[in-house]
This record gives C-alpha cells, structure tokens and sequence, in this order.
C-alpha cells in the first residue's frame, strides 16, 4: 500500500476511485480494493478510515475486492446497494442510505471468513501492554460501548467486533476499525468524549439506529496486535440502574463461553481447542454487570494490570 | 494448570483447582460444561457415584453420559 493516508484525499477524489478501478485500504494486515457506484461511501470512509494507508491506482494483491453496487428500486421501493465479495452477496440488499453500515458488515464478514486458520470470536477486544483485554458479550449486552470508552480513555483498541487469537503462539491479532455504537450508546459516547469523531446516525437498520466511531490514531499506530496474548477476559452486562457487580467466575466457565461466541468453533480441531483453552489458563475471568460507564471503566482501569 | 484428555470424538479440558470441564467435539463445534471428577472419572474408565449438590446446573455422572451419547460421541 503506498504511504498517503486516506484523509489526505479529498472525498470527491475518493468517491472517483471507488466508482472507477477502486480505492485501496489496508485494515490491519489485510489488503481491501473497495469500488462503490452509490456515492455514499467516500464521507464516511474519509471520516473513519483518515489515519488508514490508502492507495489511489490499486495494484498487486488484494485480500478483499468488495463491490457495493447500487440496484435500482421498482415501483414499491426507493433504490438500494448490495455487497459483493468474490461474486458472492452473503447479504440482503438494503436501502441506499444504508451503504456504510453495509460495507462495515461486509468487511466483518470477509475478516471472519479469512481468519480461519486462527481462533475468531465475536467479542471486542482492547489491549494494553502486550496484554489483551477481551470482552465477549450478546447484542445488547454493551460491549461496544464499553471498548469505544475504553478506546477513547487510552486502551489501544484492537477490534470492536471480532477477537482472532493465532492458535500457535496465543497473541491476538489487531485488525483495528470504526467502533459501531446503536440506540442510546450514540449520545453516550458524544457526550462522554466530544472530541471523538462519530458519523451521523443512520435510522432504520437491521440493528437499530446505528453510528460509527474513528478508531483513535493510536490503534493503527502499531501493526501488532497483543503478542502477550490474552491477559483478562470480562463478560459485560449492561442494565439500566444496575450497581456495579463483579464476579470471577471459573477458566472452565469462560472456555465454554468462549466457545459459544467462536465463530469457526466447528473447525477447531484438538489441538485448536487445547490452544484455546490455554489462552484461558493465562487469563482472568470476571462477568461484570453495570449500567455506569464510569464505574465499570474504572474498574477494569484498576484491575486489568499486566 | 490445564489439562486436556481425549475420550473418543470427545475432548476436554480441566483446570488446576477447579470443579467443572468442557467438552467439547471437533468438528460438529457442540460443547458443554460438566463436573470435572466424573468426565475424568469417565476417561478413566469408572463411572460411578454422583455428583455435588453445590456445582449445578454442571451435568451430573449419569447426565454426563447420556448427554455424551446425545452428542453423537463415539466413546468405544
């Protein structure tokens, strides 16, 4: 990838490369060609992907080639985009104002699916000092919120959404990308961190209302990810007007956890789930209910230490 | 810290100091959490006895089993 950065190129130049022979993005250590007719997708990415080295006339290898292709409405139903990757729409094609929230989808979607030699759990995960702070959780359950926070507070943040844990040595990869926040979360955050760069909320969605945070600079800074593995796992609950209460809970608790929250668990073979379960062994455990961001980030402040 | 044992399709891990396993099955991905005495119990060779109050809602020795079963384990 060459060495200008994507917020060096202005958003009509962007929207230029990505209804023409694409735009290049490197996200972590893999290589995406993005193209896109709709004209939705250069504000947003400009916005969220400006600290990312970025490529005008793409050439050489790329990990994902994605299309997000404008479809035409009929008579019941304004136009709308559907992803491509590979030749394959894993998705229901949806509104056109839908397009950046489609795109991040997809992109989870491709990491997953090229991930697999590794462990891929759907979980946030922050790090500092070599040691991976890992937060599995529901829908619902607040862990986006609570890694944006934790983001935007110092935590290096690794990914909002996926954990992928290389099965030989135990670290966790960084593939680093915009924070997705839903609902109430959104002005959680705009008013915890005002400075912090947010899209604009898109209404509607399959998940609800939903906005995106820039990853702070610090994120892309290092291309490792946490090479001291994985140092504490916490289970985050979020419910409303609820004290703050923690509780360890046993290695065996956490692996089984984990394991419903595994994405590839089908393709683990023993020496997958071994490693797993080592990368366990090392870690403390905690399932943590909270309703005050406050409480629960000083929390972990304190007691996630190396 | 850790151990892991291979009982047929099934493999499963134990902790130092702790009172449950997980199995889990390659392959198919099914896991489940157990009282760690019987799934050792069981690849040694002797199922017996049941299992402490206090660890539900972990599979006792006879649930173990038949749960196992369910699963499709080929335990021969």
């Amino acid at each position: 990838m060459g060495s200008i950065l994507l917020g060096e190129i202005s958003a009509p130049d962007i929207d230029r490369c990505l209804r023409g022979a694409g735009l290049g993005l490197q996200v972590g250590t893999f290589r995406c060609l993005v193209r896109s007719d709709t004209g939705c997708l250069a504000e947003p990415l400009r916005l969220l992907y400006r600290d990312y080295p970025a490529a005008t006339s793409p050439e050489g290898f790329y990990d994902f080639r994605i299309l997000l292709k404008k479809k035409r409405g009929n008579l019941w139903g304004g136009s709308k985009v559907e992803f491509e990757w590979a030749g394959h729409s894993p998705f229901p094609p949806l509104p056109l104002a839908q397009t950046h929230p489609l795109f991040e989808w997809g992109l989870n979607w491709c990491v997953a699916t090229l991930s697999g030699c590794h462990t891929v759990i759907h979980s946030a995960v922050v790090e500092r000092d070599g040691r991976a702070l890992v937060m599995p959780g529901a829908p619902g359950s607040g862990k986006s919120t609570l890694c944006a926070a934790l983001a935007l507070a110092g935590w290096r943040l690794l990914s909002d959404e996926l954990t992928i844990v290389s099965q030989t040595s135990g670290a966790v990869e960084g593939v680093p990308r915009p924070i997705s926040l839903k609902d109430g979360s959104i002005d959680i955050i705009r008013s915890r961190f005002p400075a912090a760069d947010l899209t604009q909320p898109v209404v509607d969605t399959r998940k609800g209302t939903i906005a995106y945070v820039r990853p702070p600079a610090p994120a892309l800074e290092i291309c490792t990810g946490a090479d001291k593995g994985i140092g504490h796992i916490v289970f985050p609950r979020f419910r409303a007007d609820a004290a703050l209460a923690v509780e360890p809970i046993s290695h065996a608790m956490a692996l089984a956890e984990l394991l419903e929250n595994t994405f590839n668990v089908g393709l683990l073979g023993v020496d997958g789930f071994q490693s797993l379960a080592g990368v366990v062994a090392q870690a403390e455990c905690y399932a943590v209910e909270y309703s005050d961001l406050s409480d629960i980030t000083a929390w972990i402040d304190t007691t996630c230490k190396p | 810290m850790l151990s892991v044992r291979v009982l047929g399709d099934v493999v499963g891990a134990t902790f130092k100091d702790e009172g449950e396993a997980v199995l889990f099955i390659p392959n198919s991905g099914d896991s489940m959490i157990c009282i760690a005495r019987d799934w050792l119990n069981l690849v040694d060779g002797s199922v017996s006895g049941s299992s402490p109050q206090d660890a539900q809602p972990a599979a006792t020795a006879a649930e173990l089993h038949s749960r196992l079963v369910h699963f499709g384990a080929n335990m021969v």
